[in-house]
Order: structure tokens, then C-alpha cells, then sequence
């Protein structure tokens, strides 16, 4: 039986899934998608979320992001809270939809995978603030990224509409293809900024303390923040834009993803150190 | 029907059955037409003709002795403009007596037409019955018929609503540059032509407030004319292709023979301008722009039957309203075909 945090969560997902149908079905009847009524629905699943990732993170004393059941809704919580800022000023039509999207996939991900809200004793992020903080700010810039996803996609559609001169209903509420890479590149300066700062902020305890960092995985974050920054240089000098840069967020996004494995995995084989050690005791965690 | 009787035949290639690479083909010059109006006058055969020439179809009203007429008629295209003859006995439509009035009604009520309800249409038709008026090739058949076929054209825009909802080319067009540039008041636009269908999409854009236009035209003076409606800005027509990568919409409309702007001449446009997408539209026949350049990247080429495939979509809507305007004019058809009295004309051809 799922506990009342998991409930909330749950509900918050649905209400994603509940805001992203309304459009599919507005659209499959060629009418307009209500962007009020799914604004209220998304910001009411949000809210939701909000109260289940806070009881998570009073039980854990830290920002729930203890194991993969708890970085995927985090993730979908960021790619919501993103949209909800952002959305209200690009106010691109179906930006809302789409991440609506995004977060359920990622927040059904959650209960999918299989041991993922087991919590070990090295799931505490507790005892260094720089590692929780570094941590946040990460799954943070991947609801960034997510939303960068969301927009390349929309980006993709609109351009195979337009190239192949198909014109169902759906594609005339699109954003336009101007406006998206104006918004793309914003996003990317917003995502390689909060990465950036979320790896200097890592940096500040990998230097003291480099005998507790898994190569993988300083390896493996160090290459996504010199994609992003790469992608981000080639975009501004015009080297990299339209459909290729679409698919460039999309592939990013995955291999962020991807790459989640390999650093969750890292935190089951890393030693713990003193004030790691003391905070595990502190919650009694076996 | 007795054999030496006069037969009222219509023969044409339209959009229906003509792909657009054969319709380009067969385009027409203003000579070619007045060329084959002295053919046909010159004629044993035909006694009665007129030539409807439009960017969609060239369609031949005649009223003949025999019903060889198609054969005569792909001979003379032929030999005036070099069209295979072969070709246009394979796509030529042939339309004889009541049908060939059902089919005239249909053409000029726009029924007939690639975006179902336009009315340019009843123009051409009524510049066709001038023409040859003119070369006094219209006697009384062809008059009558004309003077009917107008008559229904405005009782089906009058007393039906096959007109209502219906989306002009200069919308679709402009519906389309919304989805590539968003607010079209920072974008750049070109028109080179100064033809009657570039015309109503310049102004189109121009209603939407585009930032500027640029006008391009062999005949400088209708360049200046279109200038003052909309409000535009008339460049030489040598140097337009230098304003290429500074421009966001291009509309092509002129009479040339051939393509004017190719891939080549595009791509290195675009590689000026990275980044910024490229949208065209080409409202000639024949072609003004090579149709490979479509696969460049950032560039979206809408043609005339794109546009009109667009602005057709809301034909579901009236559908069952064009179809009872079908059935009165099929009526009225019937009852002209009688009173034309031409040979035993109780039964249809």
C-alpha cells in the first residue's frame, strides 16, 4: 500500500496526464487548447507534488533525492516549477502540454523502476550542504534541460508539418518556429548556467575531498556541462541551429539521463565520510 | 444527333487531372492565344470557339461540325507553342453538348476550380468572352452560353453558400508565415511579378502589417502600381536576387518561362543569412523557383496547388452545400442544352 507521500505524488502525476489529455482531445476535435483550465490543472498536480516531495524531504532531513523513485519526481517537479515560470513569459502555445507530458512520463518512470525508492545508507546527502546543494541544483538544470527537450520536440513538429505540407489541426496551435528558437536559445543559456553553477558548487567539496569522488561520475557530469557549453557556443555562432539543434536537446536530454544510472550507482559504492557516516546514524537508516 | 448537326463541345486540361509539371508546360502566352484564336477562325471544322486561359486550366468552347475536334485542337497547341500532342490527348478532358453546359456552369460558379467557391474565375470567363467576341468568333450559341453560364455563376454566389468560409490563397499564405516567423511585423517581404494573384497576396501580408516590401516587376510600371496599394518600396528588377538574404517572404508570381531562382542561388542566400528561416511562395505557372530547393534547410516553398490543398481543407464544411448547387446547375444545364435546339438535342451527347 502506497504511503500518503506517495499518494500526493501520484495524484500530481495524474494531473499531469489529466492536462495533457484535455489538449490531445481538443485538438483531435479542431478546437483550441484551453490554456487556463490546463494551466490550473498542472499548477494543482505541481502543488500536489510539492506536498509529497516536502513530507519525503522532512522524513529525510535533506532534499528528497535519495534514490531514483525521488530524482525522477524531483526532476518532474523541476521540469513543472520551470514551465510555470517560464511558460507565463515565452507563453508559447502547447509548451504547457508538452512538459505536462515530459513530468508524467518522468514521474510514472518513478514507479516503474524496479528498487527505486530503496534508500541505503549511502542515499543521505546529509552532512555536506555543498553535496546536497551541488545535487539539487543539477536535477534542477535537468527540468531545464527536460523543458529544452519538450520545446525541440515542438520545434521538430512544426518544421515536418510545414516541410511536408501535412496541416492536421494540431500543428496551426503550434508556436512558431521563430519564436521556439528564440526560446531555445534562452533555455540553453538558463541550463548552462545553472549546471555550471551546480558543478562549481560540487567542485568546492571534489577538491577537498577528491578520495570519495567514482570517476565515472565526475567524468561523466564534467562531459554533459562541456556538451551543453559546446552546444551553447556553436548555437551562438550560428553553427548549430534549426533541426539539428532540436535534436541535438533531444539526444542531450537522453544521454542526461542515461548517465543518472551511472552516478546513482556511484553513490552505492562510495565510502562515506565522517559527517556522512554521523548523519546516517543521526536518521538510523539500515 | 445527325451526323453534320453542330456539336457543342468543351476540351481542356484543368488541376484535376494534370499534374502541375504538365500544366507549367502547357502555359500559354498571350500570343500563343491570339495565335491559335486566328487557327481556330481559320477552321472548316469549328464553327464557334472561345479560349479560357488561366493559371489552373486552358479550356476550348466550341461548337463544331465534327467530333474530331480534340484531335484538330492538339495539332494546332502543337505546331503554336511546340506542346507534344501525344501529351494533351492523354490528359485533355472532352465534354459534349448538356455536358459541356454543365461543365461551363461549373467553371465560372468556381465549382470547377482548385479552391472550390473563388470568384476570379467569373472574370477570366467573362475576359474569355471578350477575347473572342473580338476575334468574332462567338455567335449565337457560344453567346447565349456565356450570358447563361453567367447568369448561374451568380445565382450560386447569390443564392447559395458555397463562398462562405472560404479561405482566399493571400490567408493561407499568411497563416503559414505565422507558424514560421510568429508576428510578421519584423519580417522583410518580396514580391517580384506584379500579376493578379501575387497582387492579392502582397496585399494579404500588407493587411497583416509585414515591416516592409519590396517590389520587383519586368514592367516597372505595374511594379509602381502595386507599390502604391500596398504600400511597398519598387526595387530594380536586375538586382532583386542581391536582396535575397535580407528578405523573410518572397512572392513569385511572374510570367516567366522558365524557373528564375534555383537551388544553387538559394542555398548561398541562406547560407547569409544562417539561422533566420526562408519562406516561398511561388503563385507562377510555370514555375518561378526550382521545386528541389524545398529540401534546403530552412527554407519552406509553398506552390499554387499547396496553397490551394490548404485553403481546401475547410471544403468538408460546404460540401453538402456545393452538391445542391451542383444538382440546380446540372437543372439549369438541362434546360439550356433544349432551348439551344441544336440537332436532335432531346438526347445528351
Amino acid at each position: 500500500m502506497l504511503i500518503p507521500d506517495k499518494w500526493l505524488l501520484l495524484i500530481g502525476t495524474m494531473a499531469y496526464v489529466a492536462a495533457m489529455i484535455l489538449t490531445v482531445v481538443r485538438l483531435s476535435n479542431r478546437r483550441p487548447p484551453l490554456h487556463a483550465v490546463n494551466l490550473v490543472i498542472i499548477l494543482f498536480g505541481w502543488l500536489t507534488q510539492s506536498a509529497g516531495l516536502w513530507m519525503l524531504g522532512v522524513s529525510a532531513g535533506s532534499c528528497p533525492i535519495r534514490n531514483p523513485f525521488e530524482v525522477f519526481q524531483f526532476v518532474s517537479w523541476s521540469i513543472v516549477i520551470l514551465y510555470l515560470f517560464t511558460g507565463q513569459v515565452f507563453r508559447l502555445s502547447l509548451f504547457g502540454t508538452g512538459s505536462a507530458a515530459l513530468a508524467a512520463i518522468m514521474g510514472f518512470s518513478a514507479y516503474l523502476i524496479p528498487n527505486a525508492n530503496r534508500i541505503s545508507p549511502h542515499s543521505f546527502l546529509g552532512g555536506d550542504p555543498r553535496i546536497e546543494a551541488h545535487a539539487a541544483l543539477a536535477l534542477f538544470s535537468y527540468g531545464i534541460f527536460g523543458l529544452l527537450a519538450v520545446l525541440s520536440v515542438l520545434y521538430l513538429l512544426q518544421n515536418n508539418s510545414l516541410k511536408t505540407k501535412k496541416n492536421p489541426g494540431i500543428f496551426k496551435f503550434l508556436p512558431s518556429l521563430v519564436d521556439m528558437d528564440t526560446v531555445l536559445m534562452r533555455l540553453l543559456i538558463m541550463a548552462c548556467m545553472v549546471y555550471t553553477v551546480s558543478v562549481a558548487i560540487g567542485a568546492l567539496y571534489w577538491i577537498t575531498h577528491l578520495e570519495d569522488v567514482a570517476l565515472p561520475k565526475l567524468t561523466l557530469t564534467l562531459a554533459l556541462w562541456v556538451a551543453y557549453w559546446v552546444v551553447l557556443a556553436m548555437r551562438a555562432t550560428n553553427r548549430l541551429y534549426g533541426t539539428r539543434l532540436a535534436w541535438t536537446c533531444i539526444a542531450l536530454m537522453i544521454a542526461a539521463l542515461v548517465i543518472l544510472w551511472p552516478v546513482e550507482a556511484s553513490r552505492d559504492h562510495q565510502s562515506l565520510s565522517t559527517s556522512q557516516y554521523e548523519s546516517v546514524l543521526k536518521h538510523d537508516v539500515v | 444527333m445527325s451526323s453534320d448537326s453542330p456539336r457543342l463541345i468543351t476540351i481542356g486540361c484543368n488541376h484535376h487531372r494534370t499534374p502541375l509539371e504538365v500544366r507549367e508546360r502547357l502555359a500559354l502566352s498571350h500570343d500563343h492565344i491570339g495565335q491559335l484564336q486566328v487557327k481556330l477562325k481559320g477552321s472548316d471544322e469549328i464553327l464557334e470557339s472561345a479560349i479560357l486561359n488561366t493559371c489552373n486550366r486552358i479550356e476550348f468552347y466550341t461548337v463544331s461540325k465534327t467530333d474530331a475536334t480534340k484531335d484538330l485542337i492538339a495539332q494546332y497547341l502543337g505546331a503554336i507553342s511546340g506542346f507534344p500532342v501525344d501529351v494533351f490527348m492523354d490528359h485533355a478532358y472532352q465534354h459534349r453538348n448538356v455536358q459541356a453546359i454543365n461543365h461551363m456552369f461549373r467553371v465560372a460558379a468556381g465549382l470547377d476550380s482548385q479552391m472550390v467557391g473563388e470568384t476570379q474565375i467569373l472574370g477570366q470567363m467573362k475576359s474569355t468572352y471578350a477575347e473572342a467576341t473580338r476575334h468574332k468568333m462567338v455567335g449565337g450559341v457560344l453567346h447565349k452560353l456565356f450570358q447563361k453560364s453567367f447568369q448561374a455563376a451568380k445565382w450560386a454566389r447569390t443564392e447559395t453558400k458555397i463562398g462562405t468560409g472560404q479561405v482566399s490563397l493571400g490567408n493561407v499564405a499568411v497563416e503559414l508565415a505565422t507558424r514560421i516567423f510568429g508576428r510578421l511585423t519584423v519580417s522583410r517581404t518580396l514580391v517580384i511579378g506584379s500579376g493578379d494573384v501575387g497582387k492579392d497576396v502582397a496585399k494579404a501580408f500588407r493587411s497583416r502589417g509585414v515591416a516592409c516590401m519590396s517590389i520587383a516587376s519586368r514592367t516597372h510600371e505595374r511594379a509602381e502600381e502595386l507599390s502604391r496599394q500596398v504600400d511597398g518600396l519598387v526595387i530594380p528588377f536586375n538586382n532583386w536576387e542581391d536582396t535575397l538574404p535580407y528578405v523573410d517572404i518572397g512572392i513569385f508570381a511572374t510570367s516567366a518561362p522558365g524557373y528564375i531562382l534555383n537551388k544553387a542561388t538559394l542555398q548561398a542566400a541562406l547560407g547569409q543569412r544562417p539561422r533566420r528561416p526562408l519562406f516561398l511562395i511561388d503563385l507562377a505557372l510555370p514555375r518561378d523557383i526550382e521545386p528541389d530547393a524545398a529540401n534546403l534547410p530552412n527554407l519552406y516553398l509553398y506552390n499554387l496547388d499547396d496553397l490551394a490543398e490548404i485553403a481546401n481543407e475547410n471544403l468538408e464544411n460546404r460540401r453538402r452545400e456545393v452538391e445542391a448547387c451542383l444538382l440546380e446547375l446540372d437543372r439549369k444545364a438541362n434546360y439550356l442544352w433544349k432551348s439551344l435546339k441544336l440537332g436532335n438535342n432531346g438526347r445528351t451527347g
